[in-house]
């Protein structure tokens, strides 16, 4: 089997892509309110920290995958205990995230369609996607992207006429505490969901650079958010920002140029679920590679679309409404990603790190008894 | 519903995807492929007969709320 290689550019998009695709649950009022835009570059500065991690872990293991380097660093049982944890966080997150993407066609427009037709539609393109492979689908999103750009801009454009500079004061009226709060958990999603990208690390083109691909893709992604959020509190207000299930979708239905231009919420629509359907499909990619590594296999494309509807019909009972998943996304998923996200990848930096100084100084000190 | 859509997505799998495997004796990927077919076949059923499911949301919560003292909702 070829390997799949994706080019810098091609894996800078995926990323920004995968970082924005948490727009519909990011935008949700939290407690900082019209803070919520310091909130998100507070989490930036947070994640630059983290990210740089995540970074050195694909430089230090230059085409090898997250699942190949547990097995190097930590020995083939354990390595691959920790694989099957990933993997269920993997499988867990991928189809909560097509469980989004169902409610929210369901909510804004198939309100009686039975919600499992939305999610198996769903699943039938993710499984599209992850079977055709990393290379189609960075293809893919370096052409999605430019349209995508320029629809968020159309947006952006249309509604300035709406905007109200003052919503966005007091500025940081009641203190820090809030802001941070809600920095931890922006911190969490989507900037370190940044992690899934070490499962296929491996692919990045060897003459590209993980750190430029994770700092770029983290700043552009990242400001991206910073306006979109700043942008929905001048139109609707912070405390609008809470009331409505997804503010984005909302925004962009109050947009209306004279008497002829209204009603474009649709361009919202599309760039939040093609957004979305970007982050299930790089989380289920990700899932179907670890269950290959851990069952040997070594086409994981054959084994894609039973893993992508597994997903998609365990996302019907993962949560009984979007309500309560938005819930469980800022509330508990801060808190629940901590190993996956933190623990996880610093203990394989620290061990990575050792096992490399060790190696280096046998290997120095070899000469030296070879010469003796 | 849930239960005649997943089977019509399985008969198809199992054309489309399945069928190959068997001819190329990939073994590990078949048998990977049949227990997650399997396993989509039971959730079916079960959601058909409006069996309740249980979720992992709900002891995530409690683990995490046990482990960092929030207040159960």
């Amino acid at each position: 089997m070829y390997k799949e290689i994706i080019s810098q550019k091609q894996a800078i998009v995926l990323m920004i892509t995968f970082i924005i695709g948490s727009n519909t649950i990011l935008v949700m009022g939290g407690k900082s309110k019209q803070d919520i835009w310091i909130a998100v570059i507070f989490a930036i500065a947070a994640a630059c920290v983290l990210v740089a991690v995540y970074a050195r872990i694909a430089k230090l293991f230059p085409e090898k995958h997250l699942f190949e380097i547990l097995d190097i660093l930590f020995g083939k049982v354990f390595g691959r205990i920790i694989v099957l944890f990933f993997a269920w966080y993997l499988f867990h997150i991928g189809a909560a995230i097509v469980k989004n993407i169902s409610e929210f066609i369901r909510i804004i427009s198939l309100d009686s369609t039975p919600v499992c037709i939305i999610s198996l539609m769903t699943g039938i393109v993710i499984a599209y996607a992850v079977r055709s492979g990393l290379e189609v689908m960075g293809r893919l999103i370096s052409i999605i992207f430019p349209i995508w750009i320029t629809g968020t801009l159309v947006l952006t454009i249309l509604s300035i006429g709406q905007y109200d500079i003052n919503r966005l004061k007091p500025v940081l009226y009641e203190g820090l505490e809030p802001v941070i709060s809600d920095a931890f958990r922006l911190f969490a999603l989507p900037f370190a969901e940044t992690v899934v990208f070490l499962c296929f690390a491996g692919s990045f083109q060897r003459k590209s650079s993980p750190y430029k691909i994770y700092y770029y893709s983290l700043l552009v992604g990242g400001f991206y958010l910073a306006i979109v959020v700043a942008r929905t509190v001048m139109m609707i207000g912070a405390d609008n920002l809470s009331m409505f299930m997804y503010p984005l979708y909302v925004t962009a239905r109050l947009i209306r140029v004279g008497n002829f231009l209204e009603k474009i919420e649709l361009i919202s629509a599309v760039l939040i679920i093609s957004c979305t359907f970007t982050k299930a499909t790089v989380y289920l990619f990700s899932f179907t590679k670890g269950v290959a590594y851990l069952f040997n296999i070594r086409d994981y494309h054959r084994i894609a679309a039973p893993s992508v509807f597994l997903a998609s019909i365990y996302s019907i009972p993962l949560y009984e409404s979007a309500i309560e998943m938005i819930k469980w996304a800022q509330d508990i998923f801060p808190y629940y990603s901590i190993p996956f996200q933190i623990i996880l990848p610093v203990a394989v930096w620290i061990t990575a790190e050792i096992k490399l100084r060790k190696n280096k100084n046998t290997t120095a000190e070899n000469p030296q008894n070879q010469a003796m | 519903m849930v239960l005649t859509s997943s089977l019509v997505i399985i008969t198809a799998l199992i054309i489309i995807d399945l069928i190959p495997i068997y001819r190329d004796q990939q073994w590990k990927a078949f048998f990977v492929y049949c227990f997650f077919l399997t396993i989509f076949l039971i959730l079916a059923v079960l959601m058909e007969y409006n069996v309740k499911i249980p979720s992992p949301a709900e002891p995530i919560r409690s683990i995490v709320s046990f482990i960092f003292g929030f207040e159960q909702s």
